[in-house]
């Protein structure tokens, strides 16, 4: 039967978190170096108006004449995106309830 | 012998053979291998159908009715490849898994799938229909839990339903057309093309028939999940493909299916949930393809579902890995597997992109074909939805699944990699997934019909990063800001809650009138039965009033008044 492992391995005693890191993880631990994650924001806002700025030099045929605006894409994905995420707020007061809401999923078999 | 060689044999039996073999073999290596071997088989059989062509002569007579068990054609063809390369995926999968039940039943389960695909006619699609229903919820039960149990009762009852409205209609079908043939239905069959519409509708998770894919796929084991995400939904936007192209509803239907599971995957802590979610929303967007039902939109639905078992498959093995190692898959207590899982996030992050239509890998090769046949309709609106829902899709599939497991903050979590099977199975998805964004013209010549549309114009790649890009900014400024709803453990209400609350109080309550009533009529019953026996007693019993002497001028008496009623009677009858 396939169930999953319970619980996750901790590190040992006298072992640090970071002796457990996969090999393969060790060369791109600089990733999630603080001021890499801070800096993320910055560098997705400057490529995203690199493609903004791609606009400006090719010309995008596209089937409605609204898709041929400067930066349509930008703007919607954007928009779009931030919609959907604050829509959660409401949705999760309007829908959220307790984990035990439904009493077969605390029964024990 | 030359003739059995070149006899066109559908790959469906091969899966299916195999399904029943691994149910009987007690060694457990003869059933993997036989996991193994049988979908490699099924592909034989499927190339060796592709050199012929078209083909869907394969009938046999039973029961007053020809029925087409094997049709290979454009339109089946590709569903066939896939659920092939599924079925031996999904093998690879579960090399590390001891469970025969669970073993055979995904294996039947995709044969039957495969089988339905193959189906001629709509009594063949009803049986293999119905048998993908009864094998797939072993693979919910196999939890073990009861919340599982009962998901799977209820995702049964669903799959049933479906299937009784399908053979419904096509016994109305059968009676208005005096053919079982499944070829293009429609709703101009009147009541039989809305019967089976629903019937298919259900197994497509249509909105508000919807709830038994995010209630069911979450809480099957491990591998199940994997397996029930390739080939249910998919064989039934097959069947739509084939039975209602060009069905002017299905776009609305599709456009709904496409936005709503958006919002619900942003609060949804648990991550199979948030894919199955995903789930629903990929195949708005293939319902809308077949709503349109140009060519350029049925080709659009069929490469979609063709990337989607790859991707979609490919995100449930992560997540399945995830679980696997850390024994669980809810964003609030994962985080920062990277460290542990490296392969496993790379893997994540190959789907996760494909789904999200980055160039070069699969959606955005796929998706076009769709987007491209709503714009040719000239449906501005509708295609304005589908944009804003490839947002969504970024937002849960694209950066939520693998952020929130494998980065984000560290949850302190230091586990082993996923087994080896597990990571060939994913590597192969995500080789797929890539081979596909990059070679579009070998999915292309697979399509039911031939598709000269270009993916790749530097317009479409620039648009496309945009949207991507400006989206991923959008998520990285509401973290900033504190604004993106933190991941918490809590259920989500679907629209599942209808009878699972009020739903169950209400049948309680009518359960509990109708014992009231039982017990009630069954009092007065026996109070009636216990007076008519004393009442025979006092007649027929030895001291009754029949074993009374009667003197007989009484009985003369009698006899006359009785004898003149009876004339009375017949002179006014006269």
């Amino acid at each position: 039967m396939s169930t999953a492992k319970k619980p996750a391995r901790k590190p040992a005693a006298g072992k640090t978190k970071d002796d457990d890191i996969h090999p393969v993880a060790r060369p791109f631990m600089w990733l999630l170096d603080e001021r890499v994650r801070n800096g993320f924001m910055y560098f997705i806002g400057f490529a995203t108006l690199i493609s903004i700025a791609a606009d400006f030099f090719i010309k995008r045929h596209g089937h409605f004449h609204f898709e041929e605006y400067k930066g349509f894409f930008a703007f919607f994905g954007f928009a779009s995106f931030a919609f959907v995420v604050l829509m959660g707020w409401p949705l999760r007061r309007l829908t959220g309830r307790s984990e035990e809401y439904y009493p077969e999923s605390t029964e024990d078999d | 012998m030359t003739e059995l060689l070149t006899m066109p044999i559908n790959p469906a039996w091969a899966i299916l053979l195999g399904g029943l073999m691994i149910a009987a073999l007690p060694w457990h290596n003869a059933r993997k291998a036989v996991m193994l071997i049988a979908p490699a088989v099924a592909l034989y059989f499927w190339l060796k159908m592709n050199a012929y062509g078209d083909f869907s002569h394969l009938s046999i007579d039973t029961l007053g009715a020809t029925l087409t068990t094997f049709r290979f054609d454009g339109l089946s063809r590709i569903w066939g490849l896939i659920f092939i390369i599924a079925t031996f995926l999904n093998a690879i999968y579960a090399l590390h898994e001891r469970d025969r039940l669970q073993d055979s039943m995904s294996v039947l389960y995709g044969g039957a799938a495969m089988a339905a695909v193959f189906a001629g006619d709509l009594i063949t699609l009803f049986i293999f229909w119905e048998i993908t229903a009864l094998t797939s919820v072993f693979l919910i039960f196999r939890t073990g839990t009861a919340a599982a149990r009962n998901a799977g009762l209820r995702y049964l009852v669903m799959h049933i339903g479906s299937g009784v409205l399908l053979l419904a209609g096509a016994v109305l079908l059968h009676a208005q057309t005096g053919s079982w043939a499944f070829e293009h239905i429609g709703l101009e069959a009147g009541l039989a093309g809305w019967l089976i519409l629903i019937g298919f509708g259900i197994k497509a998770a249509f909105p508000l028939l919807h709830s038994w894919l995010q209630d069911a796929y979450p809480k099957a084991t491990i591998t199940g999940t994997v397996v029930l995400s390739a080939f249910t939904t998919k064989m039934a936007i097959y069947a739509l493909a084939r039975g209602y192209a060009g069905t002017e509803i299905l776009i609305y239907i599709g456009v709904v299916m496409a936005l709503f599971p958006v919002f619900f995957a942003v609060i949804e802590n648990d991550l199979r949930r948030v894919l199955s979610f995903s789930i629903n929303n990929q195949l708005g967007f293939m319902v809308v393809g077949i709503g349109v039902g140009t060519t350029l939109g049925i080709n659009g639905a069929a490469a979609h579902a063709f990337a989607d078992v790859l991707f979609k498959g490919l995100l449930f093995m992560s997540m399945g890995a995830v679980l696997l190692r850390t024994g669980t898959v809810k964003a609030s207590e994962l985080g920062g597997l990277f460290r542990s899982m490296p392969i496993t996030a790379f893997f994540c992050l190959i789907g996760a992109g494909s789904i999200s239509a980055f160039p070069f890998l699969s959606a955005f090769v796929t998706k076009a074909l769709i987007l491209a046949a709503v714009a040719d309709e000239g449906h501005w609106i509708v295609w304005l939805f589908l944009v804003f829902a490839s947002a969504g899709v970024l937002e849960h599939a694209g950066i939520k699944i693998p952020y929130f497991s494998f980065f984000a903050h560290d949850s302190g979590r230091r586990v082993k990699e996923a087994p080896w099977n597990m990571l060939l199975a994913m590597g192969i998805a995500a080789f797929l997934s890539v081979f596909i964004g990059v070679n579009h013209r070998w999915l292309y010549a697979l399509l039911p019909y031939a598709n000269d549309y270009e993916p790749y114009s530097l317009g479409h790649i620039v648009g496309q990063m945009q949207l991507l890009l400006a989206a991923i900014f959008a998520f990285a400024l509401l973290m900033r800001l504190g604004w993106y709803p933190s991941e918490k453990r809590m259920t989500i209400l679907d629209i599942d809650w209808f009878w699972r609350k009020p739903g169950k109080a209400l049948g309680k309550w009518v359960y509990a009138i109708i014992a009231r009533l039982w017990a009630y009529s069954k009092q007065g019953l026996d109070k009636s039965l216990t007076g008519l026996s004393s009442m025979l007693a006092t007649m027929l019993s030895p001291d009754g009033n029949f074993s009374r002497t009667i003197p007989t001028g009484a009985l003369a008496v009698w006899a006359a008044a009785l004898l003149t009623l009876a004339l009375l009677g017949v002179y006014m009858a006269g």
